[in-house]
């Protein structure tokens, strides 16, 4: 995990110097983040509630969003 | 029945009926009842749909991602889908909120997630259009996962009156109970 992480801001700070380094920091990252908070949850399942199920469909949704933001700021 | 749409309806339905009688974890494994709340299998449902068409999301998000990689898809076509997932994804998530200041299900909760629900479906549509359609395993699992949650949220929200809704409530009752 840490490894990813560091290839990843490896990759973003060849960005630097283009039009959208932040971007390309947050897009390499949040994959990263995002596999790490999925295996959280695996890791803790179990019976959810309506209103958990709700609120976990929101913290994907909002992971997802910054991921799809960064690609169409890189025209992607 | 066109055979697309049969198509569907027959993976929705069984979706449903393996969600209750606890197939795949089912509604039981998903949804554990909370006491200060007064029960509602519809938006029970709606909020495991709405679950796996976020899920579904993700998937034909990273699909896109190796299509583009492997110059499958222009990036003019990936920003197109890009477009289109953002409006999916944000879709969701309203329709996810809204469901959860709902404790039962009434004609005008359904009234308004269903209003968000057709922007979700065409949110899919720009997508599809776009040019993500099946022609690998990787997105005809990915296009199936979310096909199967937009019939079942289609069924879901068909009853338009409350008798309807309090049918459809029963039956999920019944193929719960018929899973104990």
């Amino acid at each position: 995990m840490l490894k990813k992480i560091l290839d990843a801001i490896a990759a973003a700070s060849q960005l630097a110097g283009t039009a959208f380094p932040i971007a390309g920091l947050v897009g390499q990252l949040l994959p990263i983040l995002n596999e790490l908070v999925d295996g959280i949850v695996e890791r803790s399942k179990g019976e959810k509630t309506r209103a958990e199920i709700l609120d976990g469909i929101g913290i994907k949704a909002d992971s997802e969003l910054a991921i799809l933001m960064a690609s169409a700021a890189r025209g992607e | 029945m066109q055979p697309t749409k049969l198509r569907r309806a027959v993976i929705a339905i069984v979706l449903l009926s393996v969600m209750a009688t606890g197939g795949c974890g089912g509604l039981r494994g998903k949804v554990k009842q909370d006491p200060t709340r007064p029960p509602s299998l519809v938006l029970d449902n709606i909020a495991v749909q709405l679950d796996q068409a976020i899920d579904g999301a993700k998937a034909l998000r990273k699909v896109k991602e190796v299509l583009l990689a492997n110059g499958k898809i222009t990036k003019e076509k990936s920003h197109q889908m890009t477009l289109a997932l953002i409006k999916i994804d944000t879709s969701i998530s309203i329709a996810a909120k809204k469901t959860k200041t709902y404790d039962t299900f009434t004609l005008s909760a359904r009234d308004t997630i269903f209003q968000i629900f057709q922007d979700i479906e065409s949110g899919y549509r720009e997508l599809r259009a776009a040019g993500l359609v099946s022609g690998s395993a990787d997105v005809d699992r990915a296009l199936l996962i979310f096909d199967a949650a937009l019939e079942a949220l289609r069924i879901l929200l068909r009853p338009t009156t409350q008798a309807e809704i309090q049918q459809l409530e029963f039956r999920l009752m019944q193929e719960l109970k018929g899973a104990a």
